[in-house]
């Protein structure tokens, strides 16, 4: 009976504990949508700002959209370049060195740092370099700040690929690096398109890391060097202004960004179960 | 009957903890070798010590000799990858490669440089040899991972054989398959050795006469007995090799 009464409060608690989960979702997505669809207009999405939007003028947030979509994949196809050689790299070459503990807790210390930390770091950059306030400051800030979180992901999903598939790939003569890129990466694939992804979600929603590096601009940025406008700057300008009508824009734009990440959301668990075709399990 | 691979001496330990202690014998060429003994004698290292797979094993330290066609392969200059393309290896559990049919046998060949209509010739006549072609011919860009597991294991088999190796190591091929597979792959690995020299390792003792034309014995990781198949089944010179053939355990 003990045991039993046990069991009803574990259930109890998971259960109480999911409900608000899924209820804190849902409750964002209301509160964003309900207040954000009435102010949401095609101009929003297709017009740069005109004078005085945020004095309640005319106008969208085409160049906030733009820019960090190209923030977005610049940052995060730079952070995958540097991710996945070293994940592949702690799982096949470093298998059990104490080095890959190291970098792991690295890594682990680096995702606990927040954003306004690599902001600032990525300012110090950007002055070393002698560069100004551009899309390509903020695509290396935004990259330095997804690193930690795509790797980790990418780790955890090329260390659960089985010791075995390794030994056959070598048992037929394959090298290290052959095994690496054409056995492991393979059955890793449908982890590493979410963890791809879910760092993308991650870029693509910070405010803090590109306050000092991409700057803010009323244009659509036309090349690395131009300031980039970011949909969370453009929500928190918005919500900083004293008016009503301005304020109600700022949820149509946050309505936008959530869409922007479940979209990538999903595309990644399309992905996901497309390349799972050929997995090992 | 001329030796294809011979060890001499061969001690392994894993962590300084001795696995396999003055192993010394000769593994004839286009003949089944059964290496057989209890769980944990080291009939899996033994095995995995004729390709070097157990330089894979963390804290594995191999010493001794082991030759193939009279040269030493722990030697420094030998191309461990070479070597096992040479000395193939079918593992216990069978491990389709994360791709389709056909690129799970064209993966070794690939690798040599095989491509177009060669590499298709190649896969078809492996996949011959192992006997699976007339199941999987109409499905070669399927998963390999939804062939059944008896499928799964011939898979393998023609994987492994389409890299052209001289000798073919299987590791407990067929104690996770049912006994019409294991019946299968024991008519293959009979059928092999014409072109292959074959070295099978098995927990059991009937697989083992079955398929085999020498067993060793291996008990804690010596050898006991080495021998022909009649004479370790018939008359076993050791007690350990009379009661583990036997059947009456040790």
């Amino acid at each position: 009976m003990k045991r039993r009464i046990t069991e009803y409060i574990f259930v109890a608690i998971a259960a109480t504990a999911t409900a608000v989960v899924a209820a804190s979702l849902i409750a964002i997505l209301w509160s964003v949508a309900a207040k954000g669809l009435p102010s949401l207009k095609w101009s929003m999405l297709t017009q740069v700002p005109k004078g005085g939007y945020y004095l309640g003028g005319g106008g969208g947030i085409a160049n906030a959209i733009v820019g960090s979509i190209y923030l977005g994949l610049g940052a995060t196809a730079l952070a995958l370049l540097v991710s996945l050689p070293t994940c592949l790299y702690l799982r096949v070459y470093l298998g059990r060195n104490p080095l890959a503990a190291l970098v792991r807790l690295s890594l682990e210390v680096l995702w606990g740092v927040p954003s306004i930390v690599f902001g600032a770091f990525g300012f110090t950059i950007m002055v070393f370099l002698g560069l100004r306030a551009s899309l390509l400051a903020g695509i290396i800030t935004v990259a330095l700040f997804e690193l930690p979180i795509m790797i980790r992901a990418m780790d955890e999903v090329v260390k659960m690929v089985p010791a075995e598939l390794e030994e056959a790939a070598h048992a037929l003569g394959a090298t290290r690096f052959e095994t690496a890129t054409r056995v492991v990466l393979r059955q890793a694939l449908p982890g590493l398109v979410t963890g791809l992804l879910l760092a993308f979600g991650r870029g693509i929603g910070d405010a803090a890391s590109v306050l000092f590096t991409a700057g803010f601009t009323d244009n659509i940025p036309h090349s690395l060097s131009d300031p980039a406008a970011t949909l969370p700057l453009s929500i928190f300008f918005q919500l900083g202004t004293p008016f009503e009508e301005v304020h109600r824009r700022a949820y149509a734009s946050a309505l936008i960004l959530t869409i922007l990440v479940l979209l990538a959301s999903a595309l990644a668990r399309i992905l996901a179960a497309r390349f799972a075709k050929h997995t090992w399990r | 009957m001329k030796a294809h691979m011979t060890v001499q001496r061969l001690n392994l330990a894993y962590n300084n903890c001795p696995a396999l202690k003055d192993i010394n014998v000769e593994i004839p060429e286009k003949q089944v070798t059964a290496i057989i003994g209890p769980s944990g004698c080291g009939k899996s290292s033994l095995l995995r010590c004729l390709n070097r797979m157990i330089e894979l094993a963390p804290g594995a330290r191999v010493d001794g000799r082991v030759t193939l066609d009279g040269e030493d392969i722990y030697g420094s200059n030998v191309d461990i990858m070479d070597l096992r393309k040479r000395v193939g290896l079918i593992c216990q559990r069978p491990v389709p490669l994360p791709m389709s049919i056909f690129e799970n046998v064209a993966f070794g060949p690939r690798l040599y440089g095989a491509h177009g209509h060669t590499l298709k010739q190649t896969v078809e006549s492996n996949l011959r040899k192992a006997g699976i072609w007339d199941e999987v011919k109409d499905r070669l860009k399927e998963s390999a991972s939804r062939l059944s597991v008896g499928q799964q294991q011939r898979l393998c088999l023609a994987r492994g054989l389409a890299v052209k190796p001289e000798v073919l190591l299987f590791d407990e091929p067929t104690s996770s398959l049912d006994p019409v597979s294991a019946r299968h792959i024991e008519e293959q690995i009979a059928k092999l050795k014409r072109d292959f020299t074959v070295v099978i390792v098995t927990h059991d003792p009937h697989q083992a006469r079955r398929v085999a034309d020498s067993v060793v014995f291996l008990y804690l990781g010596e050898l006991v007995e080495y021998g022909s198949t009649a004479q370790i089944f018939d008359s076993p010179q050791e007690n350990w090799t009379r009661m583990y053939v036997g059947g009456a355990g040790i």
